[in-house]
């Protein structure tokens, strides 16, 4: 669409703007502005903001592609704008702040409105408005300001309390002071005040009413809002125009679109009439603690998604809401959950909520349980062990209506099985709602072939089902969600046209900087800007960050990317609080170490009380420790759990200045940070990072602390590496794919013979297994070779596939029908295959070999005790699984398969021996440090030996000791869970599933007494009432930091 | 557009001289039927009357929902308004003048901004287009009343009040500009002035605020005498480049100023 002012200033509006980006960062990069040219920002925002006018007086026409050009033009003119100097006249400067403001709430901006006005009052910039003053047509304006400033900025209830307060204070000195202002001029000119003082009177009292309704969503009885406002701003533009006012006339009007968009991005706009659940959580996000943590209003993403593309009115049994990152997609799903749960409330219908990751999990579990506890509704997750053991048995099972899950989080892969053996069923309970976290991982690989099954297999047996997924944004995403919904299906996304934060995406390099003496050169490291599609900052020049002798003196010692990142981030961090990102732990430690400088004075409590808890658990002289004192965390996969959690905690609490992290940090991270720095673009086993990670990532940076620009910078040591930074910055993401087709042309000619597939290519077990699944389904059909194709149409992948290859596609369908066959012949054990989560090969393949396992082997003293050799033959037997070999092998270190290591590690491990004692007796080579030993340990037992061995032992458990009366094979179904969570007693293991870290589970359930039959709610709660002194009593002197760590883990304490 | 620009101004010129882009020049005005019908028409049509106190009034409706009080607003409202007619009449006369003789158009020609007793805008006098090509561009204006025997008149200089340093504010001031374009644009919406402000407002934001007209009227009421102008004429000529363009007229009436609102009489809008 065009326009004619907006067409003849095209160019100008984009060499403004850029320059606009240029002192913004040097701004927030804390360095004195460059001289710049102030009359070309003040001339393209004026004609900005003329344009946004008109096409604001035009509104009616409401055209969507006129409501995108008001949008930008308001947006651009807000960047313009703020970075003006501000007038030293206080009044000069209240104007300047209010028309900026009002232009981003405009440009859907007001979130960074909101920031900049906080930041302008924390840094005492704010205006002193002349209040008090006795010059009354003065305080008229000067309320009149600071009230609508305060809409914008919303400072919590103390920014709505002062609006209310102000007006009531025009109100009561009217009397005192108006009389006497009006009656100084002359006559002609008494009017011209009056009729100013009229308009002020409305604009205020709309302020009033706006204030009001964003917290209690209702004024004076009623909802409808609009036309209140609507009325009073008619009446102030009428006195505008007919006292010539020619200052607050054009305002007025800019403001009554403001006030319309403000009132529409309230919260309770976004969910007016949806049902009383939803009501009452916004009255929930309203009022929390009254504090700056009260939410009033959504983010555009946010409204678009809820409101204008009616997501709540909306009963697709699909939707698939495509969003860029750190758009609020967790509230969007929070409100469809409300929803759904509400649609199924008679029969208690439930929602699952699937995130990838452990750590995802745990914290959607905590936000949903701080969020809807309150609503009285009960929150739980299950443990990614691939086994459902007595307590979440018994927890999924709950009859009561208040102690019955209404949600449950889970990773994909334990949800499928869970599903595969029947546990809808047994709930007894519809599934009313799948929410699917971070869907695009539906592309990658055998994880996410094995989602895309889950999901169809939702799609198929759950009748109520409805499906929300969520993803970063993707070009398809239509196609996506009519896969799920067929005609019954929408897609809301929302391009990358909206941001939350500036941010600017750079590489970092040495560059030579002269001669030191003879023989060395001088360095310093630019940073320079790299174009992205998504309306990142763009430089011109490079940007000097300066040189750090302490870490490399000379040009050549500082062509280390490890050298590199830690100079970076120490340029960084003072900024705010940054992510410094590497491949391997062992990079991160030595990464870390670059980076520590200075101790930090007055190290923060929260601070000390995790180094107590991390030497409790690795020693006092664990590295990590000292790294804290200095500001520096860190974080990979070869630390426990819960000292992962912690960091997360702390930095999330603006805590620590660095988080040294390996780039698996990518797909976790749910918080903002300042800036990220980047030594590697790949994963620890090499892999690189998709786009979609490197989005998630960057799409953090900003808003936090001073600052609201966030920096990436990718570290590049010279030209090469640079190229192949910017690459990787450049790559675009693209359509949604299914993995299948990628794993199928892998596997090439493979996929003709399934029934081998899964020796060569055990990332194929997930698509036999629901081929086997479909067929018991379906009744062991006679004809299922002739109805295969019907249900793979049910997959996302088949279809595409058979279009771009029809070759393979034809051949898998050969391999399919052959396969189908095999497993249709007698005696198969399909039954286990959904038991278990192995392809039927498997299952073949642990019968032939298990030797003397029988259902006399499965007693659980005698397992974990150190003569008994059974343990061993197991390990020995699931060395045998294509499912479990790789990860089992990597634990051993590519060495020959031996079962008994294993079994010898998980004996420790079970019996609760520390970690620094396994990791000494079974993961330190000679020669290398505690440090080595300790973070192979960990990546290797959390991250795979215990998850694998509690899965494989299951599945070992199902396949031999299915003769085992029903009474006793209860009692043994803890005992994988004794594996994942390296405890030895139920109760132990009841306490880990609360979150309960290791050393503390076994001495707190004796303290708890848990008996039989308790339900999980009710423990949780004793577990909350414990006092610290009973904590005490039974961990010693280490018994408040873990009382604290817990209820750090679980969410009561933020 | 107005049929009152179809009636000429009666008037010789006196002197004039152009220097750079400032023209300034002189206009003894005839004085006879030609000039009364001139200021009984489209003078006094511009010319507010009685102050519309009803309008004013109504502006009241609807506060009580404010909470505010309105007792003092009303009494304001509600007061007489003593003839302060000269300077008005003197602008009125200007305007006419630039529509009759120098291709300006000026968008207040309609029923209910005659009656608005706010005679000027604060920030220029005039605000107007001016046909220029195919084209229209700003137009602004200030005006000044003078009988004082003095060549040229104080009005002429001043740090804040001069008709010369009005006319610098006008052609430097980004702020009161744009304020004026803000608040002209709903007015001329969907109006037969659209266009031109379209144009005036795209010509003046893309030429680095040069392309437009700058006018200084001055009222007189003695004999002609190019002093009246050279002065400032020359010293807007040295800070002022094309495309801008200004022009200072002497006016020079056959009768006292203080007349001028007795020979516009009670046209108009009366």
């Amino acid at each position: 669409m065009s326009h004619w002012l907006l067409d003849t200033m095209a160019d100008k509006r984009r060499l403004a703007l850029r320059e606009a980006d240029r002192l913004q960062f040097f701004r927030e990069m804390g360095r004195e502005l460059p001289d710049f040219d102030e009359e070309t920002l003040r001339e393209s925002a004026a004609a900005l903001e003329i344009a946004v006018l008109d096409l604001e007086v035009d509104r009616l026409a409401d055209e969507p592609e006129q409501r995108t050009l008001l949008r930008q033009a308001a947006g651009d003119a807000f960047r313009l704008l703020r970075m003006l100097p501000l007038p030293t006249n206080p009044m000069d400067a209240g104007t300047h702040l209010l028309r900026a403001s009002v232009l981003a709430v405009l440009g859907d901006r007001g979130a960074d409105a909101a920031r900049w006005l906080r930041s302008l009052d924390e840094s005492q910039q704010w205006p002193d408005l002349p209040l008090d003053t006795t010059n009354w047509g003065e305080r008229c304006r000067a309320t009149l300001t600071d009230v609508w400033l305060r809409l914008v900025r919303k400072k919590g209830w103390s920014d709505r309390d002062a609006v209310l307060e102000r007006v009531a204070a025009l109100r009561s000195t009217q009397q005192t002071f108006e009389r006497e202002y009006l009656h100084a001029f002359e006559p002609i000119e008494a009017k011209r005040s009056a009729l100013e003082l009229i308009a002020i009177y409305h604009l205020a009292k709309a302020a009033d009413v706006l204030a009001h309704y964003i917290t209690d969503g209702v004024v004076d009885g009623s909802h409808q809002i609009q036309p209140v406002l609507d009325s009073h701003f008619d009446r102030a533009i009428d006195a505008c125009d007919t006292g010539q006012l020619i200052e607050l006339g054009p305002l007025t009007r800019l403001l009554a679109r403001a006030a319309q968009q403000l009132a529409d991005n309230a919260l309770w706009t976004v969910t007016r009439a949806v049902n009383s659940r939803v009501t009452e959580f916004v009255r929930e996000l309203v009022k929390r603690g009254r504090g700056d943590r009260a939410l009033f209003d959504v983010l555009p993403p946010q409204r678009r998604t809820l409101a204008e593309q009616g997501l709540l009115g909306s009963s697709r049994r699909a939707v698939v809401v495509s969003l860029p990152t750190s758009s609020g997609k967790t509230l969007i799903a929070q409100f469809r959950m409300l929803q759904a749960l509400n649609q199924f409330e008679d029969r208690k219908g439930w929602v699952a909520y699937l995130a990838p990751t452990r750590a995802l999990v745990n914290q959607v579990t905590r936000q949903l349980r701080r969020d809807f506890e309150p609503l009285g509704l009960q929150i739980e997750r299950v443990s990614p062990a691939m086994e459902i053991d007595g307590v979440e048995a018994d927890m999924l099972k709950e009859s009561h209506d208040e102690t019955q899950f209404r949600i449950l989080v889970a990773t994909p892969e334990k949800f499928d099985l869970m599903l595969r053996q029947g546990w809808e069923e047994t709930i007894g309970r519809p599934l009313s709602l799948v929410v699917v976290d971070e869907a695009h991982t539906i592309q990658e690989g055998e994880r996410g072939l094995r989602l895309e099954l889950l999901l169809a297999t939702i799609n198929r047996e759950c009748r109520e089902a409805q499906f929300l997924l969520l993803t970063p944004f993707i070009q398809n995403a239509r196609e996506v969600a009519r896969w799920l919904g067929g005609q019954n299906a929408e897609d809301i996304s929302i391009g990358v046209d909206w941001q939350p934060n500036d941010r600017a995406i750079g590489i970092v390099s040495p560059v030579d900087d002269g001669a030191i003496n003879g023989r060395s050169r001088n360095y310093r490291l630019d940073f320079q800007t790299v174009h992205t599609s998504r309306h990142t900052i763009d430089l011109d020049d490079t940007f000097s960050l300066g040189k750090e002798d302490a870490l490399a003196a000379t040009l050549s010692k500082s062509r280390e990317v490890g050298t590199l990142a830690a100079i970076t981030a120490r340029k960084l961090k003072v900024r705010g609080p940054v992510i410094a990102m590497h491949s391997r732990p062992d990079f991160v430690w030595s990464l870390a170490e670059k980076i520590k400088s200075d101790r930090v004075l007055n190290l923060p409590d929260d601070v000390r009380f995790v180094q107590r808890y991390v030497a409790a658990e690795l020693g006092a002289e664990f590295p990590l420790v000292d790294l804290l004192a200095h500001g520096v965390g860190v974080h990979h996969g070869g630390l426990p759990e819960e000292i992962r959690m912690l960091m997360e905690w702390l930095f999330e609490k603006g805590r620590l200045d660095v988080l040294a992290a390996t780039t698996t940090i990518a797909q976790g991270v749910n918080f903002p940070v300042s800036g990220v720095v980047m030594a590697a673009t790949s994963y620890p086993y090499g892999q690189p990072m998709p786009p979609e990670d490197f989005w998630n990532i960057a799409g953090r940076a900003g808003r936090v602390s001073q600052g609201q620009l966030g920096v990436v910078a990718l570290v590049a040591k010279d030209d090469d590496e640079v190229a192949r930074r910017r690459d990787f910055i450049s790559r675009a993401t693209g359509d949604l794919n299914s993995a299948l087709i990628k794993l199928a042309k892998d596997a090439a000619d493979d996929i003709a013979d399934l029934g081998m597939i899964v020796y060569r290519h055990p990332e194929w077990s997930s698509f036999l297994q629901y081929l086997v699944h479909t067929y018991r389904q379906l009744g062991a059909p006679d004809n299922f070779a002739d109805q295969i194709e019907q249900v793979l149409r049910g997959t996302l992948g088949f279809e595409k596939l058979r279009a771009s290859n029809s070759r393979i596609a034809s051949q898998l369908l050969g391999g399919i029908r052959n396969y189908v066959s095999y497993i249709a012949g007698p005696g198969q054990p399909l039954k286990l295959v959904d038991s278990t989560g192995f392809s039927l090969q498997s299952i073949r393949t642990v019968m032939t070999h298990r030797g003397d396992i029988g259902p006399r082997s499965w007693d659980r003293e005698r397992l974990f005790s150190q003569g008994d050799r059974t343990l061993q033959d197991m390990m020995g037997v699931l060395l045998r699984v294509p499912e479990l070999r790789g990860n089992l092998e990597t634990v051993l270190g590519g060495k020959t398969p031996d079962g008994d290591k294993l079994a010898l590690i998980l004996k420790d491990w079970v019996n609760g021996e520390e970690i620094a004692t396994i990791a000494n007796r079974h993961f330190r080579k000679d020669g290398e440090d505690e440090v080595t030993a300790l973070t192979k340990c960990g990546q290797n037992l959390f991250g795979k030996l215990a998850q694998t061995s509690s899965w494989g032992l299951n599945a070992l458990m199902a396949i031999t000791a299915s003769d085992l009366p029903e009474e006793e094979r209860n009692r043994l179904a803890n005992l994988p869970s004794q594996v994942f969570y390296g405890v030895s007693t139920d109760e132990a293991i009841t306490l880990r599933l609360l979150g309960v870290p290791r050393r503390a589970a076994a001495p707190l359930a004796r303290t708890l007494n848990l008996s039989a039959g308790e339900s999980l709610p009710a423990i949780r709660q004793r577990l909350a009432l414990l006092s610290q002194q009973d904590w005490s009593e039974a961990l010693g002197p280490d018994g408040n930091v873990y009382r604290k760590a817990w209820q750090i883990i679980d969410g009561v304490e933020e | 557009m107005s049929q009152e620009t179809t009636l000429s101004f009666p008037s010789k010129a006196a002197y004039g001289s152009t220097q750079d882009c400032v023209v300034w020049q002189g206009e003894c005005v005839n004085d006879g039927a030609e000039l009364t019908a001139f200021m009984r028409g489209p003078v006094a049509a511009r010319l507010y009357d009685t102050v519309a106190s009803e309008v004013l009034h109504e502006q009241l409706r609807g506060l009580s929902l404010t909470g505010m009080g309105q007792d003092a607003l009303e009494e304001v409202l509600a007061a007489e308004v003593p003839e302060t007619r000269d300077w008005a009449a003197g602008e009125a006369l200007a305007e006419a003048v630039l529509e009759a003789h120098h291709e300006v158009e000026l968008p207040w020609n309609n029923e209910r901004d005659k009656r608005n007793p706010f005679a000027s805008l604060p920030g220029a006098d005039i605000v107007g287009f001016q046909r220029d090509g195919g084209s229209h561009r700003l137009a602004l204006g200030e005006v000044k009343c003078s009988s004082e025997a003095q060549w040229p008149p104080q009005v002429m200089s001043g740090r804040s009040g001069g008709l010369g340093h009005q006319i610098d504010n006008l052609a430097t001031n980004l702020g009161t500009i744009h304020q004026l374009l803000s608040w002209l644009l709903p007015r001329v919406k969907g109006t037969e002035y659209e266009a031109a402000f379209n144009a005036a407002c795209t010509r003046y934001l893309n030429s680095g605020r040069r392309d437009l007209a700058l006018f200084g009227i001055l009222v007189r009421d003695q004999e002609p005498r190019e002093a009246d102008l050279k002065v400032r004429g020359g010293k807007l000529a040295s800070s002022l480049t094309a495309p801008t363009c200004c022009c200072l007229i002497a006016l020079y009436l056959p009768w006292p100023i203080t007349q001028l609102p007795e020979t516009i009489g009670q046209g108009g809008s009366a």
